[in-house]
């Protein structure tokens, strides 16, 4: 296929990509300038003087962080926690949105389950109830406490229902036809054609896991049980007055030495490469699995 | 059949909220057997050293119950569970030691038979307060833990903890009531309800109000004196901006660096000397000349000592942009200004990176500037922010009083056999927080006492006598006269300890004290709308949007908004004490 291009349309096509480059270049530069500062001098940091090529290059804010096993240690309960939280985020979501996906007719009583789901979503009982309840369940400074409060994503339950519902009719009704029972249908029809959406709320469960702290510093007691993001939260180096007063000459050297902006920024890419590594791998799956063609009208 | 279903779940719904709300007593048994599981390692470790070393302790100390004796050994074995935030990033410990089980804790078990545990332990005090938020909600409480000013008032209406009058009377240390006493009533009045004392309270190291700093090498170029008095200060900053001192060769040069907040504790590059040979103070409470106690931001020497702010800044001596400027200390780490308000510490943080950043930078420490009558006039800190509270139904509330004696007997050294603990890894000793409380407790004047111990090894030439601490600085000073400013950090740590903290005891200084540090009841509802109104009319005078005038206005204002009726009660706290 030949375009005949006129010089309109190519001065257009200019803009664009000059628009466009533009955009991308001003979404990344932020990113940039964080990588920037985290190998900086961190004299240089405090100066101002950084803006998009590292001053005076060194890796000591890399080296604070990644220096001791503790940081693998919390890298693999972090992993342990992404992979059992997210299988089980999966599976619940998918067992749950599957019968709420029926019709009233077929499943009497859908709509108050439904209702009760969302008025759990809106409404939670707030920390001190769930950290009760999880205390009492003794599932303090174990891996359960991080991944069974959250176990039933309900968002993700909602969305994975209505993508069920507005599957075609007659794919379950050819598989019904065929002989098949609810749960081959389910694994054998609806999860294969909801590739896409799965991917997309496991993304979110994969990436919830990753990036929460806080659970972690509160159910677990002892620092070497932190995952990953709770343990570089940990890792600060604060330059607060308020704390001059009641540090000790050790712990000022150790203050001179590194800097709350060096640190903080090379935290952030240390805590983001895991994830940026997960997306090619999920790429593939929001534009396979696609329902078209599959019925004939 | 969806009515009823509609009613089924309604019921499921309520038995969980109930379920939620019914579990307050049992909680705390559960986490404490909790605790006592997981660290059952440290406690088998412990009592093997117990054991080999009790036949020697028993036939010294031996615990009496009519008359308590403040390092007496309990008969039986008492077990503590504390929180504790301690950073332990830094610390490598030898032969398999760790927070939980070291040679301190070890030491306590032995001294006094007294078994400490960590129920939990978090980095940063960040992660402490909400850990301690979430405990204290949830009532899920340690024997014994530290807890902030707010919280020590919720925990004693909501009556959580132990009355400590009698413990600490029969069982602290004369050490410990030493440090106490020499603040008067100061540290413990504050954790005093009703005569009755319910806290041990940390003591916050004073000395920390800020000074100026200068550069020597650019008084030398121009042939100046350090300013003593405010109009000195003005025509050096004026030399320096005028023939652009900082060399960067665009005419950037500052005169002084200031912060949004303007002045107050812990405001680095603070107006405070500036203020203070006015006899201003910023946000105190002191009394007049007829003895009524006033705010110390509504009387006319606050005026005065504005209108001269205002003019320096119209002259331009203060940083135009101060009130916009995220971070004071980056002009400074830039080279840009010459003098710098700051406390004794400053070298750590941020001159540290001005001398990184052009090595030529020579930044000096001067009691300046003074008032009229030759004096440095300036506020005094809040002496305590700490308390350490006991759970209660906690059987030992003595057990935890003995406990400190023993760590400040450590700490300071006093017990010559408790010294010797790690001797043999002075980068494990050097962290005090090691020991079961994160509680510093001690004189008034750390600053200044330890920097004469160390300026007086160095004019005798010999270490002998200090401690690893100062044994570190007295290296530092030394490494930095053979090689100045080679190393920044031993730079920074030689300045701070033996040139700005030899200023500490100075004589010119006059310190005000602050009658009131806590909070009354008015002032939970109306004290952060005063402080706005403060903060914003202070900075617009100085940048000149409100005229001078505009001062008295302020202070009527301040009264009519809740000012007076907190003035009556503060003054009330203060005549009840």
């Amino acid at each position: 296929m030949v375009l005949s291009k006129s010089w309109g349309s190519r001065s257009a096509d200019v803009f664009i990509y000059f628009a466009l480059t533009l955009i991308a270049f001003i979404s990344l530069f932020p990113l940039w300038y964080t990588i920037a500062l985290s190998f900086s001098d961190k004299a240089a940091v405090n100066a101002g003087r950084v803006f998009a090529w590292p001053v005076g290059f060194n890796l000591t804010s890399y080296k604070i962080i990644l220096q001791d096993h503790k940081f693998f240690a919390a890298f693999i309960i972090s992993v342990k926690r992404v992979l059992l939280g997210g299988a089980i985020n999966f599976v619940l979501t998918v067992i749950m949105a599957y019968p709420l996906a029926r019709d009233n007719k077929k499943f009497p009583g859908r709509t108050i389950y439904i209702w009760y789901l969302v008025f759990c979503m809106l409404f939670s009982g707030g920390l001190i109830p769930l950290y009760m309840t999880v205390t009492n369940l003794h599932l303090q400074n174990t891996l359960w406490s991080l991944v069974l409060p959250g176990a039933v994503p309900v968002f993700n339950v909602i969305l994975i229902m209505n993508f069920f519902r507005n599957l075609p009719k007659e794919l379950e009704e050819a598989a019904v036809v065929d002989g098949a029972g609810p749960l081959y249908t389910l694994l054998r029809i609806f999860i294969p054609v909801s590739m896409p959406a799965l991917a997309t709320v496991t993304l979110f469960s994969i990436v919830g896991h990753w990036n929460s702290f806080f659970d972690g510093l509160i159910y677990m007691n002892k620092p070497s049980m932190y995952p990953l993001q709770t343990y570089i939260q940990q890792l600060v180096v604060r330059i607060d007055p308020e704390l001059m007063k009641t540090l000790t000459s050790e712990q000022l050297i150790e203050l001179s030495k590194a800097s709350d902006k060096t640190l903080n920024s090379a935290k952030l890419i240390v805590a983001m490469i895991p994830l940026l590594a997960i997306y090619p791998f999920l790429q593939k799956y929001f534009v396979h699995g696609i329902v078209l063609g599959s019925v004939k009208e | 059949m969806k009515k009823r279903l509609a009613a089924a779940s309604l019921i499921t719904l309520t038995l969980l909220v109930s379920a939620c709300g019914g579990n307050n007593n049992s909680t705390s048994d559960n986490t404490s057997s909790n605790a006592s599981n997981s660290s059952g390692n440290a406690s088998n470790s412990g009592s093997t050293s117990s054991n080999t070393s009790s036949n020697q302790s028993a036939a010294t100390n031996t615990s009496d119950a009519a008359k308590p004796d403040p390092f007496g050994k309990f008969d039986q074995p008492v077990v503590l569970n504390i929180a504790k935030a301690i950073n332990t990033k830094s610390i490598t410990f030898p032969n398999g030691d760790s927070v939980d089980n070291n040679e301190f804790y070890r030491w306590i078990e032995k001294k006094l038979n007294v078994q400490v545990k960590n129920a939990w332990q978090v980095e940063t005090a960040d992660a402490y307060d909400q850990k301690m938020g979430v405990s204290i909600a949830s009532r899920d409480l340690p024997d014994a833990f530290i807890v902030n000013e707010q919280q020590l008032k919720q925990l004693v209406q909501a009556d959580l903890i132990e009355d400590l009058t009698q413990a600490y009377k029969d069982n602290a240390s004369d050490l410990i009531k030493g440090y106490y006493d020499s603040y008067d009533d100061r540290v413990l009045g504050r954790a005093t309800f009703d005569g009755k004392l319910m806290a041990l309270p940390n003591t916050n190291i004073g000395q920390q109000y800020n000074i100026m700093w200068i550069r020597q090498d650019w008084l030398d170029k121009y042939g100046l004196k350090a300013p003593t008095t405010v109009d000195e200060l003005i025509n050096v900053a004026k030399t320096f901006i005028d023939n652009d001192a900082d060399g960067h060769g665009k005419h950037d040069t500052l005169g002084i660096s200031g912060v949004p907040s303007l002045a107050g504790w812990n405001n680095f590059a603070g107006f405070d000397p500036i203020m203070g040979a006015y006899h201003a103070t910023f946000d105190q409470w002191v009394k007049d000349a007829d003895g009524n106690v006033v705010y110390s931001s509504t009387l006319p020497e606050m005026k005065a000592a504005l209108g001269k702010l205002h003019e320096m800044y119209d002259q331009g001596i203060i940083d135009k942009q101060f009130a916009i400027r995220k971070d004071p200390a980056e002009v400074v780490a830039n080279n840009q200004v010459g003098i710098a308000f700051g406390p004794w510490w400053i070298p750590y943080w941020p001159l540290e990176d001005s001398v990184k950043n052009d090595p030529k930078a020579e930044w000096k420490p001067y009691i300046a500037p003074l008032d009229g009558e030759g004096k440095f006039y300036t506020g005094d800190q809040d002496p305590t922010n700490q308390f350490l509270v006991v759970r209660k139904g906690y059987e030992h509330p003595d057990a935890v009083v003995r406990v400190l004696n023993e760590e400040y007997q450590g700490i300071r050294k006093i017990d010559p056999e408790a010294a010797q603990l790690y001797a043999d890894h002075p980068e494990v000793l050097q962290h005090w927080e090691l020991w079961p409380y994160t509680l510093q407790v001690g004189p008034e004047t750390t600053v200044y006492d330890t920097h004469a111990q160390a300026q007086a090894a160095v004019d005798a030439k010999d270490d002998s006598k200090l401690d690893v601490e100062l044994k570190g600085w007295y290296k530092d000073y030394f490494t930095n006269q053979a090689n100045p400013k080679k190393d920044v950090a031993v730079w920074a740590n030689a300045s701070a300890r033996f040139e700005g903290a030899a200023l500490m005891n100075d004589n010119k200084v006059v310190l005000s004290h602050n009658l009131y540090f806590g909070k009354t009841k008015s002032m939970q509802t109306k004290w952060s709308i005063l402080q706005k109104l403060e903060d914003e009319t202070f900075l617009k005078i100085i940048m000149g949007e409100q005229p001078l005038d505009s001062f008295d206005k302020f202070v009527d204002q301040w009264n009519s908004l809740g000012g007076k009726q907190i003035t009556k009660e503060v003054t009330d706290e203060i005549n009840s004490k």
